[in-house]
């Protein structure tokens, strides 16, 4: 009785353990800016972490500019990637080079301010995608 | 009793394998996407690149360069960085992030050194002088060389890395990249912009 007991335990954690070891999504969380500046949370590790405290946009010689305030709602430190993607008014991402994941680190309640500009006049959208720091060599076997 | 603990054990295996399910992981491919990190090294690395260059375009977009304004990039002196620094690299890069946007045109000064014959790779290799040995930049040798290549701004810069080590500890390197765009018609420096890339291994 006692070895089915122990058996059953291991079971169930083993179910719960391994319910988690799906890959986890890639982005934490994405806003879509002007007009709609909605905000997506795709991730529920991330979205404990921080939160967007304010989106602001502007122009700057006929430029989009984009500046997104995250606030670490922890009393822990936390490193993270973002990088700002643009679109033109019909929803198409303009390539850019200078659409690059960049590594910051908030400190426990601190606010960061991150600040993007898009590379054409043509950039009428962007999305803000943020994410955990994520292992340099994780794509390779 | 049998029958109910047969039971439970049968769902116990029947979870285990949903869940296993779930751990399955695509095949690799020997292609990873360009735009992640990549190996990340004590050097210079393809991401600190794209990071360098981002921020230097970022602020001249911000600073609003007059429409047809041609930048070329000019000195960049790395002595106080031991590790190689792909200057023709970040130059290119730096051209089509600037030429995508269409108000500047980037191009390195030896490009242009020729339409200015003898006289402009003269001048250049004064500008180039006075870089290197921390001189300060001559208002009229700019505005010779301007004209003479037809541009309307230099880019001077300066990379620079500090090493650190404490007993136990990992290494820690911060590259400085400080950039200085100089009018070629006023001789007046008019942006100035620094950027720290610090990583830890």
């Amino acid at each position: 009785m006692k070895k089915h007991t122990l058996l059953s335990v291991v079971g169930v954690v083993a179910l719960i353990a391994l319910g988690g070891c799906r890959t986890p999504p890639s982005a934490g969380i994405t806003i879509e800016s002007y007009p709609q500046n909605s905000m997506r949370v795709n991730s529920r590790i991330l979205g404990g972490w921080l939160s967007v405290a304010e989106v602001n946009t502007a122009k700057k010689n006929d430029l989009l500019v984009g500046q997104v305030a995250a606030q670490n709602s922890t009393q822990k430190d936390c490193q993270f990637e973002y990088r700002f993607r643009w679109l033109d008014e019909d929803g198409l991402e303009l390539t850019t080079t200078m659409s690059v994941w960049t590594p910051v680190s908030v400190a426990a309640m601190e606010k960061k301010m991150m600040q993007g500009i898009a590379p054409s006049k043509n950039a009428a959208n962007f999305v803000f995608d943020v994410r955990f720091r994520r292992p340099s060599m994780r794509w390779t076997r | 009793m049998h029958a109910t603990l047969r039971a439970v054990r049968w769902t116990m295996a029947l979870g285990l394998a949903v869940g296993l399910a779930g751990c399955t992981t695509p095949p690799h491919s020997e292609y990873v996407p360009a735009e992640e990190a990549g190996v990340v090294t004590i050097g210079l690395d393809d991401h600190d690149y794209d990071l360098a260059c981002e921020g230097i375009a970022r602020e001249m977009l911000t600073r609003g360069l007059p429409k047809g304004f041609v930048v070329v990039l000019g000195p960049v002196d790395t002595r106080e960085c031991p590790y190689d620094v792909r200057v023709r690299q970040m130059q290119k890069s730096l051209q089509v992030i600037l030429n995508k946007e269409g108000t500047l045109k980037f191009m390195a000064a030896i490009d242009v050194m020729a339409a200015g014959g003898d006289a402009g790779a003269e001048i250049y290799r004064l500008i180039e002088y006075n870089w290197l040995n921390q001189n300060p930049i001559d208002a009229e040798d700019l505005q010779k060389f301007g004209k003479l290549g037809k541009v309307s701004g230099i880019l001077f810069g300066r990379v620079s890395a500090l090493e650190r080590r404490k007993p136990g500890s990992p290494r820690e390197i911060t590259y400085r990249f400080v950039w200085e765009l100089a009018n070629t018609e006023t001789g007046l420096v008019e942006l100035s912009h620094e950027q720290k890339i610090r990583k830890n291994l």
